[in-house]
């Protein structure tokens, strides 16, 4: 599976430009460090992993919701 | 996730940089466990990114974040159902860009490499932001 992988490798310029264009603009950055907090401080007590687990999925769907929507709104303007 | 708890520990602290197929058969497994545990209530649907979110809290230095974007990027397209062996692809995609940025991290870093993998991903395919 290894083998034959052509993937584009960023420079050092251009990694760090992205990862720092995240950290600029992303402003739900912070709940993915409080919730693996939770999930590191509590490892083994399932319920409160799962919980913590969970507010990145709610964030993900309102997400992925916002987006759809900004998509559709944007063909339909442009058609 | 409490039936899963023993196989997550044992991934927990692993390296992307270690992974081999013989890891093949148990990230497919706790793939499709965390898929179906994760299925949402209302219509039944699954998301294989909710999977690589959890995967990003609960082995955060070993299994790798996509979305549907990035997937795509890295031609690991997926179907929601049949997510596992595009998975593993981007698995060791993510394995070989980690041998090729790892220095490009400040160190010691406040998080993992590929959280910022995630990020650069996330920044350059998902929004286009560079």
């Amino acid at each position: 599976m290894t083998q034959n992988f052509t993937i584009h490798i960023p420079s050092q310029d251009e990694f760090c430009n992205g990862y720092e264009a995240y950290n600029r603009k992303e402003r739900r950055g912070s709940i993915y460090f409080e919730a693996l907090e939770t999930v590191t401080e509590n490892w083994g007590n399932t319920e409160l992993m799962a919980r913590a687990s969970k507010g990145l999925f709610v964030l993900e769907t309102d997400f992925m919701q916002t987006l759809a929507f900004q998509t559709s709104h944007i063909l339909w303007v442009t058609t | 996730m409490g039936d899963n708890i023993e196989e997550l520990s044992a991934y927990k602290d692993k390296h992307i940089l270690s992974l081999s197929e013989t890891d093949h058969d148990r990230i497919s497994h706790l793939f499709q466990k965390l898929l179906q545990a994760l299925k949402r209530e209302r219509d039944g649907a699954l998301s294989p990114v909710s999977v690589t979110k959890a995967f990003g809290l609960l082995t955060p230095n070993f299994l790798p974040i996509w979305d549907s974007t990035i997937a795509y990027r890295y031609d690991c397209m997926y179907f929601s159902d049949m997510a596992e062996s595009p998975y593993l692809r981007f698995c060791h995609k993510m394995k070989l860009l980690s041998e090729r940025v790892q220095h490009h991290v400040p160190h010691p870093d406040d998080r993992a490499l590929l959280k910022r993998i995630d990020e650069y991903n996330y920044a350059k395919y998902t929004m286009g932001w560079i």
